[in-house]
């Protein structure tokens, strides 16, 4: 069936004229959302995943002054700061038999909270917990080689010993780490303060940062092969 | 092709007997549907397929994971989530161990290396092992029980054939074993031949055979002919200052061609201070050696036996007076005892000008470095070669220097030859009840005309244990995966004896088990539990190989993949004053200018589908 052919009422043709203000609106609207709404700035800071256990990181670290590396044991020597296995969490937690009665010495044997890891402890199997710090699969990062040289724990990850649950608070975006990799002095301290979190430095963090650098013959790279392998 | 010679010139089989499909191919740009789209798509319709495909393909991108971790519940002593591990281990290729180091991430095996403190490795590996790993992920492994009866396949589990073993094998046990055969692949197991006496125990009259398409028998039977008894010929290339092969493949296809190449290899430098050696190598194919050689001379595999005794004849010239050997010899008769008389004609009548002068030359370079020369003769090459080779080195002063031999550790089996026509006769006649076969696959690489597939049929219980589903699967009342050597526990000796420990890397991915698991499940008719990969029969044997206490060396020869110093202590045995009338009363035919058809393995790359078929080392049946 042939149909009538479409035109455009004539008063459309004033709207051509406002064509070049709409396309630049349309630009700038755009380009606002693309920077801003999808910058790691926006999508990343702030994630903070439920995790299995309600672990307090502001208990454990912060009150109980526990080392990072109590359970992280392996940050120091591998890429990987390793999730500790549940049997770190049986050195101190311990279920309750049926009887009520504990074998070992135990903080909270009856706790429902700590279900999960008596749990994992008794069938062998994993505890899965979410990650919150997840860089791209094409970014390489190894933990050993900036805990070793004088990069805090909170320089990436900040105040874990504040935070009930915790969460992300840099954006971990290639131009944050390159700030520090080009400009690396202030964010240098003396490598037997790396783990303490909240070291306030005895003078401007500039002159130490140069000095840990100086003393460790730090120059850290920006070349792409650095990370991107 | 045709030229002024006449001959014909033919590329393929298919252009010799011009067949319909090569007729075409000649008159084809290209092959079909490679210029032009196959029916029933337009173009049209196609790039709109393909340009969504395309924009889509770009939308999985658009998303960001939430990943988890799984540390675990235990972590195990010295593991680093995320630094690979490294750990000494061994498996077999034909029968010989090989030790290897391999690398896991994060538990996971993905790298072969070789064991840098194995004697015989020294950290070099062949293609074989480099494979393996490939082998272990391979998505084409069999993952399934499978039973065969009345006509139809049905998938099983373990412990239906579990259910099914228990009651077969109290019932042959029964009847002492009668109507068992057991057919395996080489293996060098310690423990494998422990269980396999263990089973002859429990079943007197069962019949253990050992059957390998590519075998070593001939340099076996070699050395029967040559010493009297079954010995193992190792070559030292670290004294070797003159090798000849003779279609032989040293630093290719043979169990110790790691160790050989580091040591020939140490001689081919111009500084490194030492002599710098020379290799020679008469064959048929081009192998690895054939391609290093200093002096090639492209051979048939059927001449191989003249050149041997051509040169045998000149080597005992140049010695000038009788032979060691045949001048122990007290048979009396020999008033001529000048070998190149035995010779059908005169070496000249034989050989072309330029071949005479090779093996002259080669004759006189063996005889001016007598005691650091060596004669090596391929596995292809029959029985008599081997023995007139040992009888050279021997003559040559080569044998304790260049060539040691050590004792068989199984010296009383069949030849593999043997085995396989024996076995296909039995089935013929209906003396076979059940047929076990651990690993093979007899159906596709035995003898054409044992016509081991018709036979087999006969068997009223046959169980095979393979990797995959082969054509020797397809034809059994049982068929059952095979674990592969990172998977289980294992243990091999390499060729020169040295005892090492296979352990497993990662737990069966494809619920296969091993021929040690099933063997010892036969003997002792409990199937292995859950989570038993076999550890206690490799350290009952490993328990009655060290003096020291036990429990130290095992975790020591764990630890470093090997058991040191068990290597075979090497023998001295004179050569038989018999050997002459055997060598005599074999015919030495001039060679024949036609075509030969030569059995062979070896790394090329279109070559290697019978050997890779079955991951077995060894050699070649020669046929003209």
């Amino acid at each position: 069936m042939p149909s009538e052919r479409f035109h455009f009422p004539a008063w459309t043709n004033r709207l051509t004229r406002l064509l070049p203000i709409i396309g630049g609106a349309a630009g700038l609207y755009a380009v606002t959302i693309l920077a801003l709404g999808a910058s790691p700035e926006t999508t990343d800071v702030g994630y903070a995943p439920q995790q299995p256990v309600p672990f307090s990181h502001k208990l454990h670290a912060g009150q109980l002054k526990l080392d990072c590396r109590y359970c992280h044991t392996t940050v120091e020597e591998a890429a990987h700061a390793a999730i500790p296995p549940t049997q770190t969490c049986n050195n101190c937690h311990n279920p309750a038999d049926a009887n009520g009665s504990v074998a070992t010495v135990s903080v909270h044997p009856n706790s429902e909270k700590l279900l999960p890891v008596f749990e994992s402890q008794a069938s062998g199997a994993p505890i899965k917990w979410e990650r919150v710090h997840d860089l791209p699969d094409y970014a390489c990062f190894n933990h050993s080689a900036h805990v070793t040289r004088g990069v805090s724990c909170v320089s990436c990850h900040g105040r874990v010993d504040q935070m009930e649950v915790v969460q992300q608070v840099e954006p971990l975006s290639m131009a944050w780490c390159l700030d520090c990799h080009r400009e690396p002095a202030p964010h240098l301290r003396p490598l037997d303060r790396i783990a303490q979190l909240d070291w306030v430095p005895e003078e401007a963090s500039e002159v130490i940062g140069a000095r840990v650098q100086e003393e460790l013959g730090l120059n850290p790279s920006t070349n792409c092969s650095t990370c991107h392998r | 092709m045709s030229r002024d010679t006449g001959t014909t010139y033919w590329r393929s089989l298919n252009e010799l007997q011009g067949t319909p499909q090569f007729e075409e191919m000649l008159h084809r740009e290209f092959p079909e549907a490679a210029s032009e789209l196959p029916d029933g798509i337009s173009r049209r319709r196609w790039l709109q397929l393909m340009g969504a495909s395309l924009v889509l393909g770009g939308v999985g991108g658009c998303r960001w994971e939430a990943e988890q971790f799984a540390p675990f519940a235990v972590r195990p002593s010295n593991r680093t989530p995320g630094v690979p591990q490294r750990f000494a281990t061994s498996h077999e290729v034909g029968g010989s161990g090989r030790g290897l180091l391999v690398t896991c991430y994060d538990g996971r095996p993905t790298k072969v290396e070789g064991n840098p403190d194995h004697p015989l490795s020294e950290g070099g590996t062949d293609v074989f092992d480099q494979a393996a790993i490939l082998n272990l992920y391979d998505p084409d492994r069999s993952d399934s029980v499978i039973e065969q009866s009345a006509g139809q396949r049905f998938t099983r589990d373990w412990s239906d054939f579990d259910r099914f073993a228990s009651r077969h094998f109290a019932a042959l046990k029964r009847g002492n074993g009668k109507g068992l055969f057991l057919l395996s692949e080489a293996t060098s197991s310690p423990t494998y031949q422990r269980l396999l006496e263990e089973l002859q125990k429990n079943h007197p009259e069962a019949v253990c055979l050992e059957y390998e398409s590519f075998s070593r028998d001939h340099e076996r039977s070699g050395a029967q002919l040559a010493f009297g008894r079954v010995l193992r010929p190792h070559y030292d290339f670290d004294r070797a200052r003159v090798v000849a092969c003779l279609d032989a493949d040293p630093l290719g296809m043979h169990p110790a061609a790691t160790r050989h190449v580091r040591d020939w290899a140490a001689h081919r430098d111009p500084d490194s201070g030492s002599f710098f050696n020379r290799v020679y190598s008469v064959e048929s194919e081009l192998s690895v050696t054939g391609a290093q050689a200093d002096h090639r001379l492209p051979m048939q595999s059927s001449s191989i036996r003249l050149i041997t005794a051509i040169l045998e004849a000149l080597i005992s010239q140049q010695l000038g007076d009788f032979p060691r050997e045949t001048s122990r010899s007290e048979s009396g008769d020999n008033s001529d005892p000048r070998l190149a008389s035995r010779l059908p004609l005169s070496p000249e009548e034989i050989l072309a000008p330029g071949q005479l002068r090779f093996v002259e030359a080669l004759a006189d370079d063996l005889v001016q470095t007598r005691g650091g020369s060596l004669l090596m003769a391929g596995p292809a090459q029959p029985a008599d070669v081997h023995a007139r080779v040992h009888r050279i080195n021997d003559w040559l002063e080569n044998s304790g220097t260049t060539v040691r031999y050590t004792a068989e550790p199984v010296a009383g089996r069949l030849s593999h030859r043997a085995a396989i026509d024996f076995l296909s006769a039995e089935l013929r006649e209906g003396n076979v009840d059940t047929l076990i076969m651990l690993g093979g696959n007899p159906v596709y690489d035995a003898p054409v005309e044992v016509q081991f597939g018709d036979a087999l049929q006969k068997a009223k219980t046959s169980i095979h244990l393979s990797a995959y589903r082969d054509e020797t699967s397809d034809l059994c009342t049982w068929h059952l995966p095979r674990a592969h050597a990172f998977e289980v526990w294992g243990d091999t000796r390499s060729s020169e004896g040295t005892y090492s420990i296979s352990q497993p890397l990662i737990e069966p991915l494809l619920t296969g088990r091993s021929g040690l698991q099933l063997l010892a499940a036969f003997n002792t008719g409990n199937p292995p539990a859950s989570g038993d990969l076999g550890k206690r029969f490799i350290q009952e044997t490993f328990y009655s190989l060290t003096p020291e206490p036990p429990e130290r060396a095992w975790d020591t020869t764990l630890h470093d993949g090997f058991l040191a110093g068990s290597a075979c202590e090497p023998v001295n045995v004179p050569v038989v004053s018999s050997l002459q009338s055997t060598l005599d009363a074999i015919s030495l035919t001039p060679p024949q200018r036609s075509l030969e058809v030569v059995f062979f393995s070896g790394p090329g790359c279109l070559r290697r589908t019978l050997f890779e078929q079955r991951l077995a080392a060894g050699t070649a049946r020669t046929a003209q």
